[in-house]
């Protein structure tokens, strides 16, 4: 789109990766250290292993120990987070420009030299429950949505929540916090991503200065795990107490890394169709269930060709009660027979492909989304600089024929997980 | 009668001015992405709903329902023909309607014309009107099964009980069938006016082309009537504690008092106090004792809630039922010393720095300066807010925090609401 080039990509000789991209608004920048770890890269036993380290990482490291991370960027005036997702675990600082060499010292601290002592570690796993109470526990459609997942996939380790289960954080111990950082947080793991108002050289001088020095490990292989074929519906109904009814439909589906080369269209034509069902007011689920047949209060859909890994296209309503179940569980599979015997029109088609041109401009309008598309794609192992210029070419190309033909290959019975929440009444006493 | 206002040399350079007709309009031109965004508040939130809670909700959200020429189906299907974001919302104080789209002609044309066709002809369809009705109830039982949304409300009805912000901005179930598409469009008549809305644009726009639109949106709101302001709820000493039981893994605890106005003299010193005791920050007294030296929460903040009338100064937490005690008595003793012995001078000096250290970053995107629009127009900041901000900041001394805590922040007189399970027979 623009002839001067505002992204700017470089390798240390430790293997760290850093992309720059440019952006002149106002003056301040974000940084985000990207490291290629996170949920579906442990094994049982240790799930949210992952999410765990990340809380550690405030913890403490080397030259800036206990609190000290979070009162430097404050006293600096920055803003400082970090989230773990599937397929990373990403830190990130957001600072005014003249103040960001300060993160540079305090990521690469923390990348090879973390504190991780036992004590500190005991408050922090605590934490961690709560937070799981919090997100999930105490949340119906949540817990439903984790038993679900746990059984849409089979053999990929997207079954359990990024969180991990509760018994799997009370076993968890230090020591194996130590062995997972040990393992996977290294220069050659991980990229740095700084989006702003920033100038190229200094960052990677600084980059150079601060990380420059880490030594690199060797990172072990990670195994495909590509999703079992699966053998037929299954369901899974979760009691527990709560005033609404919730489903979702769950298709096991492949993603652009997972694809046949040949067959790499069909991730794209897989989103179109995610989105003419429910990217919005106008999308079907809305229209039809929502709307027209009044069953559901609220729906949506989700997908994504961006995953490491085999993942799922879903489906979700909210009945308006509990008889409407299965009227919506109807609708839905009605929803799905229609794409697959009858062409999308063109209207619909265009919406949705006008919906990804504006996305991508509208996200231009947050530093945080252009370095989290940069990190992301990165790590989920796609080029962000070839897929960031083909995505919408690829949408673009679509056809109505393409997304008949992904509904007939993928919506299938044989795919299908269907997840209910079945609401106990909320009595008090129950705890 | 136009009045022309713009803060020349300022961070963020705002446009205000009043259209014909006498719009309050604030603009700021932004180009480097070829986007728009149109937002018109009108004084026409729950604090208005009189005695037919949830009222000014339903009227807000029956706005993307249906126009004389398209039911909700086309308003739909119009806006995401060009990529364009409709989207209503409502508070307390406001019901606002929202447009967001790409600049280019092609799609902005067409957004805003249908845009403008809500304005003027938005016609209340009665199946819809049920439907909204259904979907609202749906929406309440959702958050009865929420302990943190039980909890919210209880504390706002313990808070202000005859006060109109007591309520549910959603009203309850049973206020909410009472209601007719009649009423919504009374409501709508009586408030969605211009001499009650504050316009605010920001994106790629051309000045002539925002005075342009303004003019069109003018003309086709009627004229109507300024609403009053809500006057402030009288100050209840009492302290008030409830217990709601619930069968959660977690017990909420909500606990404050009235807080202050947005034009109160001490607004700057309390951004430092409360800053220290609980806002945003995570290296406040709260957050890194309760969280990071006892690890009882996820979270915990200290905050004040500006609006119309004087809003809460509240905290919340939440914490495994075992240790709600403990997290409790923490809380109060962190509370009790700090507003009796202040800040310390290093925190004191380190907060303020913070302050005006992190304030350009919340003024990096267009999204970030219709939030200040929105305080600015709609709150009536003086026009200069933002510029003056961090040298207002930098004049507040550690005597004036000092005072100004235990001004507002009093602890005896905080409510307090619990959510959670009365006995905890096991251990989680």
């Amino acid at each position: 789109m623009s002839a001067k080039k505002t992204i700017h990509e470089h390798f240390l000789n430790n293997g760290l990766k850093l992309i720059i991209k440019e952006d002149h608004r106002a003056p301040v920048a974000i940084m985000q250290v990207w490291y290629k770890v996170g949920s579906s890269y442990e094994a049982n036993g240790i799930t949210g292993i992952s999410h765990a380290l990340e809380h550690m990482m405030f913890r403490g490291s080397k030259e800036y120990g206990d609190t000290q991370y979070d009162e430097i960027i404050t006293e600096n005036g920055g803003q400082s987070n970090a989230f773990t997702s599937q397929d990373y675990t990403v830190y990130h600082q957001f600072m005014a420009n003249d103040k960001l060499e300060i993160c540079f010292k305090l990521e690469a601290d923390r990348m090879h030299q973390l504190s991780l002592k036992e004590q500190d570690f005991k408050k922090e796993i605590s934490v961690v429950m709560e937070e799981r109470y919090m997100s999930i526990d105490d949340s119906p459609e949540h817990r439903a949505y984790e038993r679900f997942a746990a059984m849409a996939h089979v053999s990929s380790p997207y079954r359990h929540s990024i969180i991990g289960w509760m018994d799997d954080l009370k076993q968890m111990t230090v020591a194996d916090l130590r062995q997972w950082y040990q393992t996977w947080y290294t220069p050659n793991n991980a990229i740095v991503v700084v989006v702003g108002d920033v100038v190229p050289k200094q960052i990677q001088q600084w980059t150079k200065k601060y990380f420059g020095s880490i030594k690199p490990r060797f990172v072990p292989a990670v195994k495909p795990q590509n999703e079992v074929l699966p053998l037929g519906t299954r369901t899974v109904t979760v009691k527990v107490p709560a005033k609404l009814p919730w489903l979702v439909l769950g298709y096991n589906t492949p993603v652009l890394k997972t694809v046949a080369k040949d067959r790499k269209w069909e991730p794209y034509a897989l989103s179109i169709m995610s989105g003419i069902l429910g990217l919005n007011s106008s999308s079907r689920l809305q229209k039809n269930i929502v709307r027209k047949k009044q069953i559901a209060s609220s729906a949506y859909t989700t997908y994504t060709p961006f995953d490491r890994l085999d993942n799922l296209l879903t489906l979700g309503l909210t009945p308006v009660d509990m008889r409407s179940v299965e009227e919506c569980k109807t609708a839905l599979l009605l929803e799905v027979k229609n794409l697959q015997t009858t062409l999308v029109s063109s209207e619909e088609l265009d919406r949705v492909k006008i919906a990804w041109v504006a996305a991508k401009i509208f996200g231009k309008d947050s530093l945080f989304n252009q370095a989290y598309e940069i990190g992301m794609l990165e790590c989920v192992g796609l080029s962000w600089s070839d897929t960031d210029r083909n995505t919408i070419k690829k949408i673009q190309s679509i056809t109505p024929q393409q997304i008949k033909e992904v509904a007939l290959k993928y919506l299938t019975p044989e795919r299908l997980t269907i997840g209910i929440l079945e609401p106990l009444e909320i009595k008090a006493n129950v705890a | 009668m136009k009045k022309d206002t713009v803060t020349a040399n300022s961070i963020v350079p705002i446009q205000y001015w009043q259209s014909k007709k006498g719009a309050h309009v604030y603009l700021v031109q932004r180009s480097e992405i070829p986007t728009v965004n149109i937002e018109i508040l009108f004084r026409a939130g729950s604090s208005l709903d009189g005695k037919k809670q949830g009222l000014s909700h339903m009227t807000n959200i029956m706005l993307n329902q249906g126009t004389k020429s398209y039911d909700a189906d086309a308003v739909a299907d119009k806006f995401a023909d060009v990529g364009a974001h409709f989207r209503v919302s409502s508070g307390k104080d406001s019901g606002c309607i929202g447009l967001k789209c790409l600049s280019e002609k092609k799609y902005f044309n067409l957004a805003f014309k249908l845009f403008l066709e809500i304005l003027c002809s938005v016609n209340f369809p009665k199946q819809a009107f049920q439907r909204r009705q259904k979907q609202t109830i749906s929406a309440l039982q959702m958050q009865e099964q929420v302990p943190a949304y039980i909890a919210q409300d209880a504390f706002y009805n313990t808070l202000y009980k005859e006060h109109a912000y007591a309520h549910n901005i959603e009203g309850t179930k049973k206020s909410v069938m009472l209601l007719t598409q009649a009423d919504a469009e009374r409501f709508y008549k009586q408030y969605y006016v211009l001499n009650n809305a504050t316009i605010i644009m920001v994106g790629d726009i051309s000045r002539l082309d925002a005075e342009n639109m303004i003019d069109k949106i003018a003309e086709n709101l009627a004229q109507g009537e300024e609403a009053p302001v809500i006057a402030s709820a009288v100050l209840s000493k009492k302290r008030e504690q409830s217990h709601i039981e619930f069968p959660s893994e977690q017990t909420n605890v909500w606990m404050g008092h009235l807080g202050m106005s947005y034009h109160d003299p001490d607004y700057y010193a309390m951004r430092i106090g409360n800053d220290i005791l609980g806002g945003s920050s995570i290296t406040s007294r709260l957050f890194t004792q309760i969280r990071g030296e006892h690890g009882l929460v996820y979270g915990i903040s200290s905050s004040f809630q500006f609006s119309d009338a004087t809003g809460p100064f509240l905290i919340h937490f939440a914490t495994k039922n075992s240790t709600v005690k403990k997290a409790l008595s923490l809380t109060q003793s962190i509370l009790a010393n700090y507003i009796s012995k202040g800040p310390t001078q290093k925190e004191f000096l380190r907060t303020k720095q913070k302050i005006n250290n992190e304030f350009p970053l919340s003024l990096a995107t267009n999204y970030d300066i219709i939030n200040y629009l929105v305080q600015i127009g709609f709150y009536k900041l003086p026009l200069d807010y933002i510029n003056t901000y961090q040298a207002k900041i930098a004049a507040v001394s550690l005597d004036e925090v000092k005072t100004a805590l235990k001004k507002h922040i009093r602890p005896d007189e905080m409510i307090k609401i619990i959510v959670g399970p009365k006995r905890t027979n096991k251990q989680h």
